[in-house]
Formats: C-alpha cells, structure tokens, sequence
C-alpha cells in the first residue's frame, strides 16, 4: 500500500521549522496549534503536499502522556485534531496521500541510565497508537529515536494494538551511533526483527552527513529505506540551518541510488526544499539492492556477526554449580553480574543466560537478569530455556536482537517457539532433536536440522536467523557418538549454508581431566565447520583452541589477533609481595592492606588449610580491613585505596566460600548479620550505596542491595523478610530526600530495624531530624555504625 | 554543538575523591591515568546554549520569550546587574554511564575513579563553553556572571524540567529529566549566566548559592570545586 514498485515516495518536510516561520512555535505544546490554529496546521500540510510528499506526517510528533502533564490537554484530543487538519489537507488536495501518525521520543529516558520502565514507556506509546488508529491514520512513524529500547516498546505497543504499518527510524551522530551508543547495524537488526515495514533515519545531520550512514544502514537490512536529513547542520549561535533548497535536493537525491525509497526532511526543511526534492527525483528509480543474509545478534550496542567463530560463554548457568545456585536462590545479582563480566574479560563475544532452578519463578528471575547484565555489558545473549514463558518475558525486554536457545524438531515445540522469536526477530538455535529422542547418526541429526530450518521459513524466519545444534554426548557413554557430532555439523553447513552450534563441555562428563578432552573436541569440531562454541571461557586452553584455529583457518588474518593476545599472555608473571611467603598471616594482612586481590585470594586458599574459616575471618579478614578503615579515616589512604583493599578482602571470602560450598558447610553462620541497603525512590545515583555495600559486604555482613530509586514498600518488604537489623539508606538530591524521610516513618511503624543515612546533602541533624538512627558520612562510618549495631 | 575535551586535570579528580596528600603507590597511579583515558576516549561533551532577554519582577525573574520564572533571592542577587542570560546545558553523554556502572560492578575502585574523572570531564566541558560565552560578551563590551544551576541557593530544583525542555536537550543532546529532576546523563551540567553591562562588581562565591555548602568536604578543607 505505501510502498511502490520502482518508485521513490517523498514524504514531507520539517513541522516545527514551519510553524516557527509562522509564529506558531512559542507555545509549551506546539502540537496545541492543532486546535487552536487548524487553518494554518492545514494550510501546512497543503503547501507539502503540493510540493509534491505523497505521504504526510500530522502534527503529532511530541504528543505524549508524559509531555502533556501539567496542561489540559488530551493525548487523545491532540491526535484527533491533528489526524483531522491532515486529512482536511489530503482531501481538498490530494486524494491519493498517506497519513501517518508521527510518534517522537517521550523525553524521557529509559533504565538503567533513566527511570522509566519499559511497561511504562509501552503504556505511554499504547495511547498514542490507538489515538492514532482511532481517527484514522494510514500508518505510524516512530522518528528521531535514539533508544533502541524505548522504540522498541513503542513498536511493540503498535504492533499489539493497531493493525497499521509502522516505519522506524533513529537519528545517528556523525560517528554513526545514536546518543544511547547504538551502533545502525544493531538499530537495522532489532528493528529488522521486530517485523516494520521500513526502518530509517532523521534528524541530527543533514544528507551529505547521513549519506554514508545509510550506505551501512543498506548492509544490515532488506527492508525499505527511509530518510528525512535536516537542512545541514545547525548554526550554533544562530541555530538556524544553513543549506539551500537546491543544495539539499541535489545531495538527498543521491539516496536514491543507495536504494532508499522513502525519502523527504527533517528540521530546517520547508516545502521548498521538498518541491525541489521532487524536481531532482523526477524520473529516477531506486537503485536495486542486493538482498542480505547476514548471521547476526546484537545488544543495544555491539552488533556481533556469526563470519567467523565466536565464543559464547556458559558460565550463566546453575546446573551443576553450588556457588550459582546459591546466588539464584538468595538473589545475588551481583554475583551474576560478575560471571558475565569475567567470562567477557576472558574472551567470550555471546552469553549464554540460563536461570532454571527448581522453586524459582525463571521467567520473572530470566527477566531481571536478562536486564541487569544488559545494564553493565554489551554483548549480545543467548537466552537458555526450554519455557515459552521465560524465553518470550526475556525477548520481550531484551534491548537487541537475541539467540534463543532452543527449540527442537518436536511439531508442538517448533510450533510453541517459533511465533515468539519470529515476532521479536530473534535467532534461534534448533536442537537436533525430536520426538524419537537423540538420534544415533549424523544423517537423523541432519534430517531434523533440514526440518527445523523448514518449519521455521513457514514462519517467516529466515535461514541465517537458524544455527543449529548437532548435540554433544557424553564421550564415556556413547564413545561412537563423537564422531557422528562431528560428521553431522559438517554436513549441516554442507547441505544447508546455515551456522552451527555446539555445547562443548558436556563431552567429557564423567571422565577425569575434562579439560584435556574438552580441548581436542573443540579444536575438532572447529575443524568441522562449528562456529559457536559454547564453552567455559576462562580455561585458556579452550579460548587459546579458538585463538589458534581462527589463525590456522585464515579467520585471523595476518595472526594479529592471536599475537595481541597471546604476547600479552607470555609477559603476565604472577605477583609475589615484597618479602612475604604466600602461605603466611601476614600476606594475607598485606594483601589487603594494598589491595590485591590475586595474593589475598592464594593466601587464603593457604590459610585454609591449616585454619577454620572463622577463624580467618575474625581474625584476619576483618581486623585488617578495620585498620585500613581507620588509616582511611585519618586520610593515609584515600578512597579508591580504601576500596581495593575490601576488594582483597571480598577474594578471600570469596574462597572461604568456594571451600564452604564444597564440603556442603553453609555459609551462613560466618555472617554477622544481615543489612539491608537502597538508594530511595526516585533517587538513581548510587554511587555512595555501592562503596558502602563493597566495605560492609567485606567486614563479614550479608548486604541485600535493593539497588536503586527503591519504593518504600520495597525496602519494608525485604527488611521484614530478611529479618534484618540494620538498613541503610542513600539518598543524593534535596528532592529525593523526602522520599528517604517517608521510607524510615514507613519502617519505623512496621520494624524495629535501626537505619543509618547518607548522601550529599545531609548533615547529621538532619539525618537525625527525618527519624535515623544514625548518619553515615562515609564507608568508614558505615563500618563503625554497623559494629556498633551488631555488637549490642 | 561538541565541545573538545582533550585532558583532565589529575588534581581535580584526587580532590573529588578525598584525596588529602598522601602518597599514591605507582599501581594506583597508572590506574588513575588509564581511567583518564578512558573517560577522554569514551566521553561525548555536547553543549546547547540560548540567549534571553530578562525581565525582572519583585520577586522573581522572568526569562523572555518562554514561561520559565526564577524565584528566590539568591538567583535575584546572582544577576543584579544582568538585562541577559545565557541558559546553556552540557553533558558527556550516556556512554559514560555505563561505562561507571559497569567498572562498579567489575572493578569498583575504578568505578569510583571514572565517576571522579568524568565528573571533572563535564566540569571541564561546562568550563569551556563558558569561557567562550565570555568571550563572545566581552566582543560585545558586556561581562557575565559566574554559572548558576537549578538547585542552588534557593531556586527550586523543580524547574529542571521546563528549563531543559527550552533548550530542547533531549533531542539536541540526549539529556532529559527524571520525576525526581535529576538529569540523566547524570554527569551533566545545567546553568544559567547572567549578562551584564557593568563589571560584577561583587566577588560571587559560588558556595554561597551553592546546596552543599554545609556538607561539603572540599569547602571545609579550603578547596572547593569551583577553586
């Protein structure tokens, strides 16, 4: 309907641009002047479409709940007005023109880096859509988004909503990301994905600027293209637009031959530059495009492409791991947190994300997981799950296109699976498997990949969006297995042209010296054509198979990569403090009086042996950090130092733990109590609470951060079910502070917990006039306040 | 427009991080002058500034041509002498935040540090372009005043969110407000500058106006942020 043939569609020029012309741009709301100058509204979209755009956008581009707080004035009512003066314009000019409904960024901004959630940024675009639809336009454009999370639930909420077509369409920096960092090839998958009809790009540059970055825009996407560019860049003292309408039309013309077929202006644009526009496209033809098969996952801000092998990191995973498990079941983020950033660091370019655990809700957990890694790292994940529910809450708010991890070739399962991650325009990885159980040749393996691969083009997913899994069996159980893995991975890439995948560890189970084996599989299904291996990365000589096979297969071209790599790992000699044996009291005391981790975790693997975890605690770990507290205090260290040292600190708990969980000891009784930590609602500065937790969690107390911008019934909730005696609470702002006075009379009236306070701008009296027990200028502080609560 | 960042002084970020003169081992050292680099290489400084005529009632000033309103006497003293202001916003963008947050969860003395760094960056970005608004007034013979931001002194906070929304900093450089009118970026700077035709004659101590001001650590120890 909006597309045609071999034919470029002008859409129209800048709104605001006009309105200012006319005086119209003073107002609060300039979308008001749908209702209280329609004529001029009207004559706008008039003098457009005579210029010659065939598809118009109403004045609705900043109509949002959030924007129109505090006036009286309607989501609904704007849309309306707006969608009518179009339309008035249409019908006494031009029967044939399309009306879009224009949907900009709510302004504001979504978590982690924001406050609002992604329900409540869905919610906020859900009105707007169905306004939309409900006066009648032919289509929504989502423009000058620079969220690729945020657009993605304005996507959602008109697909679920509206029946209409939708354009998507980002505004890019010079550098080719978006102010959120997104890269165009992750904005062109994940919006490629989620099933627009055209995606794009508007705003920020002007053509010349815009035409290298829809030349990349063309490599990452089969759909239409759109661009609207500004009239040049801005004036910075003038802020007025600096190119002509002949300028303009002659550059952005050129689009054209890269195949875009939507093409008009942004800001600075008038119906001038769109009628010479239309001058300068009469009689061309969009460029054909090649069409692209490109194997690709991304996040918000790394694209990474399947063309050579990539490692995917296994380590988010509780089978089999205590200390995971542990962390699942009381809800330590942090340590997830630090499994992917670890398995990151060490190599690993895709994370695989498994939170299945018996008694635990894994859609709610996969989804709060899926997001917390997502807010510190930029790799894209491979959701592990076999329960709709989990994989579709985990696609739903994933910021990028995903691999889902997996389906198999059951009809009720590829029929169960496939609509999800075809409407969120995931990956999808398809187990060898089907109703038969584990085939026994590699020829089964293939006829399940060939039907798994078919099934999935029926719903619309494409074949460079399916990599498949050849199944790993256990070598000491079926020794004639390996093989058959190894033969059915060649001949999958052979007959199909689609990538592979393949669980690596699961090989050696039950044989002594996994690793040993682990490695010569690898380095044979390598040879076989496997390009995911899913594997721990911290083993180096797993990462080091894959290292040496990209030399030896010519993926590293020039060996620079393995070089960079491995030079560095030569030159890493381990660390020996000065004058101290390893095994001793005393570099377990010096290494966390310096801050290193490395010698504080070997010292007390030493100590260990000879001593009782308590005992190493009481009297090494958290006198030593005691005094480091104090030499803080009287400023012979300062801050970054004070937290190094209860990072040494937090290595040796951290193997007194690792030794707990082995000989199944529970670790609870080493605490010495249980803190509750929160930034208060509406607060999402931080920092100070995460020194205080890093400190606190090292002197030997159980923390339960609550995070950030934390309701009060939040922090009640856990203080209540933790049982716990302490609570402290951050807040950074004046305006947030009230929120921090309201949380201590809530817990005060249900709790007899006592609460220490800090943030800039509290003083002690204050803290003490809002109902604190105690105010905590510093970490140190915090310290001392906590001995002195757990000590009474 | 982008602003150019190029270095950071070291002093500033010791001092943001309470640092009172003890020795730095050399590790510490090089992990300082790595964050450095970092936060220049991950920083995006950008800047929007608009010029207003003022209009001054009993008790509150109003910037022409928009329906902001200044209330409270410390920003009524803060442009005594001003017939104009510069409001201008700067950030470095939210790259930065991740950056920090991610360090914290990693590695959280580097977090702390690369809060400090960039924390100076914004500082340094809001400096420049101040800088060059002085210039650009004294061209015309007339002074300004030094930065004054929401928050300080007793101009509410609350009108973050109208005067961000005048300078259209959500689309022209990704800043925006939060219901509690922090601004995200958070290392972000939002300031009036007052234009005057006369010098200032009074010596303005930005910690007068400023929130902190009987909190603050660097103030007490004789050093504050502003210098």
């Amino acid at each position: 309907m909006l597309e045609m043939k071999n034919k470029i569609t002008l859409l129209d020029g800048a709104f605001g641009t006009m309105l200012q012309q006319k005086g119209l741009l003073t107002a609060t709301v300039p979308e008001a002047n749908n209702l209280t100058h329609p004529e001029i509204i009207t004559e706008i979209h008039r003098e457009y479409i005579r210029s010659g755009a065939e598809i118009i956008y109403a004045s609705t581009f900043g109509v949002n709940r959030y924007k129109l707080e505090g006036t009286s004035y309607s989501v609904s009512q704007l849309v309306e007005a707006a969608v009518k003066n179009a339309q008035m314009a249409r019908d006494a000019e031009n029967p044939q023109v399309k009306i879009a409904l224009d949907c900009g960024p709510i302004g504001k901004m979504m978590k982690p880096n924001g406050d609002m959630s992604f329900e409540e940024a869905y919610q906020i675009f859900e009105e707007i859509v169905s306004a939309g639809e409900q006066a009648g336009v032919d289509l929504i454009v989502f423009e000058t988004f620079t969220d690729l999370a945020e657009m993605k639930a304005g996507i959602l909420a008109a697909k679920e909503h509206t029946n209409l077509p939708i354009f998507a369409s980002m505004s890019f920096e010079a550098n080719g990301r978006t102010f959120a960092g997104v890269p165009i090839s992750a904005a062109a998958l994940t919006l490629s994905g989620l099933g627009v009809s055209a995606v794009g790009i508007n705003c920020s540059l002007g053509p010349e600027q815009i035409l290298p970055l829809a030349a990349e825009l063309a490599k990452w996407t089969n759909l239409p293209i759109l661009i609207k560019p500004n009239a040049g860049l801005p004036n910075p003292e003038t802020d007025q637009y600096e190119i002509t309408p002949e300028e303009f039309a002659e550059i952005t013309a050129r689009f054209a031959d890269l195949g875009a077929v939507f093409i008009g202006g942004c800001c600075g644009t008038t119906p001038q530059y769109i009628s010479a526009l239309r001058d300068r496209l009469s009689g061309k033809r969009p460029a054909a495009r090649q069409a692209i098969h490109r194997t690709a996952l991304c996040s918000a801000e790394r694209t990474v492409e399947i063309d050579e092998v990539r490692i995917v990191g296994e380590r988010i995973n509780p089978t089999g791991k205590k200390r995971f498990k542990t962390a699942l079941a009381e809800h330590d983020i942090a340590y997830i947190l630090t499994q992917a950033l670890e398995q990151t660091a060490a190599g690993a370019e895709i994370l695989d994300v498994n939170v299945g655990l018996p008694g635990l809700d894994e859609a709610a957990v996969m989804a709060e997981v899926v997001e917390a890694i997502q807010s510190v790292s930029n790799v894209p994940l491979q959701i592990d799950s076999g329960d709709p529910k989990t994989i579709e809450a985990a696609l739903r708010i994933y910021n990028g296109k995903a691999l889902v991890n997996s389906v198999n070739g059951e009809d009720r399962n590829l029929e169960t699976l496939l609509p999800i991650v075809r409407k969120y325009g995931a990956a999808v990885i398809g187990l060898t498997l089907d109703e038969n159980g584990l085939p026994q040749t590699a020829e089964e393996r293939v006829r399940i990949a060939e039907k798994i691969i078919r099934k999935a083009g029926e719903y619309g997913i494409p074949k460079e969006d399916v990599i498949i899994d050849c199944l790993t069996l256990t070598v000491s159980a079926q020794q004639e297995q390996a093989m058959e893995t190894l033969k059915a991975v060649r001949m999958v890439k052979e007959h199909f042209g689609v990538k592979t995948v393949l669980g690596v560890s699961n090989i050696s189970f039950g044989l002594p010296d996994r690793e040993t084996i682990n490695t010569a599989f690898l380095t044979l299904a390598l040879g076989q054509g496997l390009d995911l291996p899913i594997i721990n990365p911290n083993v180096r000589s797993m990462t080091g198979a894959v290292d040496a096979f990209k030399v030896l297969s010519g993926q590293d071209k020039n060996s620079e990569r393995y070089i960079s790599i491995h030079n560095q790992i030569q030159s890493e000699k381990p660390v020996v403090p000065d004058g101290g044996s390893v095994s001793s009291d005393s570099s377990l005391e010096y290494a966390i009086a310096n801050g290193l981790r490395q010698i504080a975790a070997e010292a007390t693997i030493q100590l260990l042996k000879t001593r009782e975890p308590a005992e190493i605690i009481d009297q090494i770990l958290i006198p030593t950090l005691e005094k480091v507290g104090t030499r803080f205090e009287k400023g012979e260290i300062f801050l970054p130092q004070l937290i190094q040292s209860a990072g040494a600190a937090q290595a040796g708990f951290e193997e007194i733990r690792k030794t707990m969980t082995r000989s199944s000891q529970s670790d609870a009784n080493l605490s010495k109590g249980k803190i509750v930590l929160a930034t208060v609602k509406g607060d999402i500065h931080d920092i100070g609470k995460n020194i205080v937790k890093v400190v606190l969690e090292n002197s030997g107390y159980q923390i339960i951060d609550l995070g950030k911008d934390v309701p009060v019934e939040v922090v009640r909730q856990a203080v209540l079910r933790e049982n716990a005696k302490l609570v402290g609470l951050s807040a950074l702002m004046t305006t947030t502070v009230k929120n921090m006075a309201e949380t201590i009379r809530d817990l005060k009236n249900h709790s007899e917990c006592r609460i220490m306070v800090g943030g800039a701008v509290l003083t002690k009296d204050y803290a003490l006039s809002i109902g604190a027990d105690y105010f905590a200028k510093d970490a140190k502080a915090a310290m001392d306040i906590a001995k002195k609560v757990f000590e009474e | 427009m982008k602003i150019d960042v190029e270095s950071l002084d070291e002093r500033e970020i010791l001092r943001t991080m309470g640092y009172r003169g003890s020795e730095i081992p050399t590790d510490l050292e090089s992990l300082i002058q790595r964050c450095i680099r970092q936060t220049l290489d991950t920083i995006q400084p950008r800047a929007v500034f608009r010029r207003f005529p003022i209009e001054k009632d009993a008790d509150s000033i109003r910037i022409q041509g928009t329906d902001l309103i200044l209330t409270g006497t410390s920003i009524q003293k803060h442009l005594e002498t001003s017939n104009e202001v510069w409001l201008f916003a700067v950030t470095v963008g939210q790259g930065t935040d991740k950056l920090i947050r991610t360090a914290l969860s990693e590695k959280p003395e580097e977090g702390v540090i690369l809060d400090s760094c960039a924390a100076i960056a914004v500082e340094t970005a809001a400096d420049k372009l101040q800088e060059m608004l002085r210039e650009t007034a004294e061209r015309e013979g007339k002074f300004i005043t030094s930065r004054f931001s929401p928050g300080y002194g007793d101009l509410p906070l609350t009108v973050q969110r109208n005067f961000l929304t005048i300078l259209d900093t959500s689309r022209k450089i990704g800043l925006t407000v939060t219901e509690s009118f922090l601004m995200v970026p958070s290392k972000s700077v939002s300031a009036i500058i007052g234009i005057s035709p006369t010098e200032i004659q009074t010596k303005q101590n930005p910690c007068d106006g400023c929130i902190l001001r009987t909190t603050c650590e660097l103030r007490k120890a004789g050093t504050p942020c502003w210098k």
